[in-house]
């Protein structure tokens, strides 16, 4: 078999991209959203945790609230004046009096209830508070103490006189309103927290996403098929390489679009002349008098036509080429085969103009297209039989060959015909260059297809003398 | 060749069908045209051609499944594939695939007549049996080549050229004879392909198979 086994057109590499890139989740494709989730996530765990570890404490933990009502108990009692016994007496410092305590024990109001005795008397106490002690036995200390129907948390401190008494207390109800104002108020913050901050981070990544907006607009603004790159100041450091990966993708296709215009540009220009001519041929053909004329003509035109045809294949080749979207689909293949191939071609040709083709070939593995190595080939030919002349040979040949201790392949083709002078050697790879003073009709753009093709396969291109030192020798190296 | 010469041409473009038809029946064919895969399976189930031109370049590269259906069906009929210029690949696809010859389009008529001629000249042994010598056996109508009972993987040069030494066992033909029944050379072409092809055939059969003959050519088998 010549090659590995062609499967039909390739299939294109774009395809696969596309299964690959379904997103997984497209809320976690905006940035604020991101960030919303990760700072959520992180400040409810750490609030979750805190709020466990203070009900578990605030619940369970006796001494805290013993502590706090000691220290409200403390507090009333220090804050009553001295000589309060004179105060008992006068009405309008009691009234005083009592605002003051109530000042004072504002804080506790709702946690506590107080009672202050006085020779067993009860001086005031707080709303919430019952009428009789909240510890009878007027003992200094904590206890427990049922009150309608309730455990209450009682606690006595008095002066060292033991007149004063100073009472407070918690009910149940009390405690379980406390824990849950706590919650209740650590709920709220927590809420805030995290409101807050996504408010910020929203307005903050709509402040720092501002430049991309702008680029939008820019963009959106610009006229259809404008090419020209983006200007990259003022751009968010993140952002500028993107940016410049962008314009250098607008460069290339610019370049491209250019391309194809001058290519169009060019093909009309070329075809041009051979055009006019088949119409004038074609013209004289109708207006030949004999018979020997217009079979002169006929065969002109015959030729035109064949040149024109000729012309129109190179152009589309070249365009061919200029377009090549992917990079050409190297397979490993047996160069001598499609040598064969190609050579055959021009069988009838070579006849034609008695020309003799001679050809020396071994097996040799490449790694190439086979459609453009085809064209290189045609090419090739093309130009060796066309520069030949009458009667001319040209002899190609390929094979593996050694060269500075790497194995590559080499592909001769050379003729004996006029030759190209040595100056002008290298110049005949471009593009419509036509080597003056040459009676063949070229069109220019042979080699420098064969030159496009090398190069995308990686190979160099020698020139030297032909056969018998006359005429041209092309030599293509590949890899 | 007296009989009559029926070609099969299968094209959908209709200028060149008018052109091809009207040479071709200059050249003493008698041409039947289709201009799809599916009435070209059709007319070769109907008849049987001399010879089939099938364009590759059917839209929906169906030109090639008209060249599998036959091949599967073991028809021998020669099939001229016509190619594009620029589709080196399409045409050894073709050859691959079970075509006889290619000819690339834009062709000249005097060309395809003379293809179409050496093609026919070339499959005037295809309905013989089997050919075999020593464990080697050729097989014409299916195109396949086994040594020892294991099938060989031949080029398409490599069996005809095998092809050639087989159907003149016996005979030492020389390098031009060769070359003109394996591709319809001329002379135009002076080749050492014939020289590589024998080099691979001797690889993958055995050394032995091929004998040299120094100064004529090469034979297969004794002398007779």
């Amino acid at each position: 078999m010549l090659t590995s086994p062609i499967e039909g057109p390739p299939t294109p590499a774009s395809s696969t991209n596309e299964l690959r890139g379904t997103p997984r989740g497209s809320r976690l494709r905006s940035l604020r959203t991101r960030l919303l989730i990760a700072l959520s996530l992180t400040l409810l765990a750490c609030l979750s945790v805190a709020i466990a570890m203070r009900l578990m404490l605030s619940a369970s933990d006796q001494s805290v609230w013993d502590r706090s009502l000691r220290q409200i108990a403390n507090t009333a009692l220090t804050s009553l004046p001295a000589n309060f016994d004179s105060i008992l007496s006068d009405s309008a410092q009691l009234t005083r009096f009592e605002r003051i305590a109530d000042a004072d024990s504002a804080d506790g109001k709702r946690e506590v209830n107080v009672q202050i005795w006085v020779n067993g008397q009860n001086l005031m106490r707080t709303p919430g508070a019952p009428a009789t002690p909240l510890k009878p036995d007027f003992v200094n200390g904590f206890a427990d103490q049922p009150i309608d129907g309730q455990v209450w948390r009682v606690y006595d401190v008095s002066d060292r006189t033991g007149k004063v008494h100073v009472q407070v207390g918690n009910s149940p109800q009390q405690r379980a309103d406390t824990v849950l104002r706590g919650a209740l108020f650590v709920a709220l913050a927590t809420l805030l927290l995290l409101v807050l901050p996504g408010i910020g981070i929203w307005w903050v990544t709509r402040w720092s996403f501002a430049p991309i907006d702008d680029l939008r607009r820019t963009m959106a603004a610009r006229k259809p098929f404008d090419l020209t790159p983006l200007s990259t100041s003022g751009m968010l450091v993140e952002v500028q390489p993107l940016v410049e990966s962008f314009n250098g993708l607008l460069v290339q296709l610019d370049g491209a679009v250019e391309n194809e215009r001058r290519f169009i540009a060019d093909a009309a220009h070329e075809l041009r002349t051979p055009l006019a001519a088949l119409t004038a041929q074609a013209q004289i053909v109708l207006h030949a008098d004999t018979a020997e004329e217009r079979d002169l003509a006929v065969r002109n035109l015959a030729a035109g036509v064949e040149r024109s045809a000729r012309l129109s294949e190179q152009l589309l080749d070249l365009a061919r080429l200029d377009s090549a979207k992917y990079a050409p689909e190297l397979i490993e293949l047996d160069l001598s085969e499609l040598v064969i191939l190609v050579v055959r071609d021009f069988e009838n040709f070579a006849r034609q103009r008695r020309q003799s083709i001679s050809l020396e070939i071994e097996l040799t593995r490449i790694r190439g297209n086979i459609d453009e190595i085809g064209i290189l080939l045609r090419n090739l030919l093309d130009n060796a039989l066309r520069y030949s002349g009458e009667g001319g040979r040209v002899a190609v040949s390929c094979q593996h060959a050694l060269r500075n201790g790497a194995l590559g392949a080499n592909l001769s083709v050379a003729d004996d015909g006029p030759g190209v002078p040595v100056d002008e050697r290298t110049r005949i790879f471009d593009r419509f260059h036509r080597v003056a003073g040459s009676r063949a009709s070229g069109s220019g753009i042979g080699l420098s297809l064969v030159a496009r093709i090398a190069d995308m396969h990686g190979a160099t291109i020698e020139t030297n003398a032909g056969l018998g030192g006359r005429g041209l020798g092309i030599h293509i190296r590949f890899p | 060749m007296h009989e009559t010469m029926k070609l099969l041409l299968v094209e959908d473009d209709p200028m060149l069908v008018e052109v091809v038809a009207l040479g071709l029946r200059r050249y003493g064919w008698e041409v039947d045209c289709v201009g799809d895969a599916v009435a070209a399976r059709l007319a070769t189930l109907d008849c049987r051609y001399t010879a089939i031109l099938l364009d590759l370049g059917l839209p929906g590269s169906s030109g090639f499944s008209v060249l599998a259906n036959l091949r599967e069906r073991y028809d021998t009929t020669p099939v001229l594939i016509v190619t594009a210029r620029d589709k080196l690949s399409d045409r050894i696809r073709g050859l691959d695939a079970g075509a006889d010859d290619y000819i690339v389009k834009p062709f000249q008529l005097d060309e395809l007549s003379a293809r179409l001629r050496a093609v026919l000249r070339r499959s005037q042994g295809r309905v013989s049996p089997v050919l075999t010598y020593r464990d080697i056996e050729v097989d014409p109508a299916r195109r396949t080549v086994k040594r020892a009972g294991n099938t060989v993987d031949v080029s398409m040069n490599e069996y005809r050229t095998l092809l050639a030494l087989m159907e003149h066992r016996g005979k030492t033909l020389g390098r031009e004879q060769l070359e003109d029944l394996v591709y319809g050379s001329s002379g135009t072409i002076e080749s050492n392909t014939i020289a590589v092809y024998i080099h691979h055939l001797r690889a993958k059969l055995g050394n032995d198979v091929i004998a040299t003959v120094h100064g004529f050519g090469y034979r297969l088998g004794d002398e007779s």
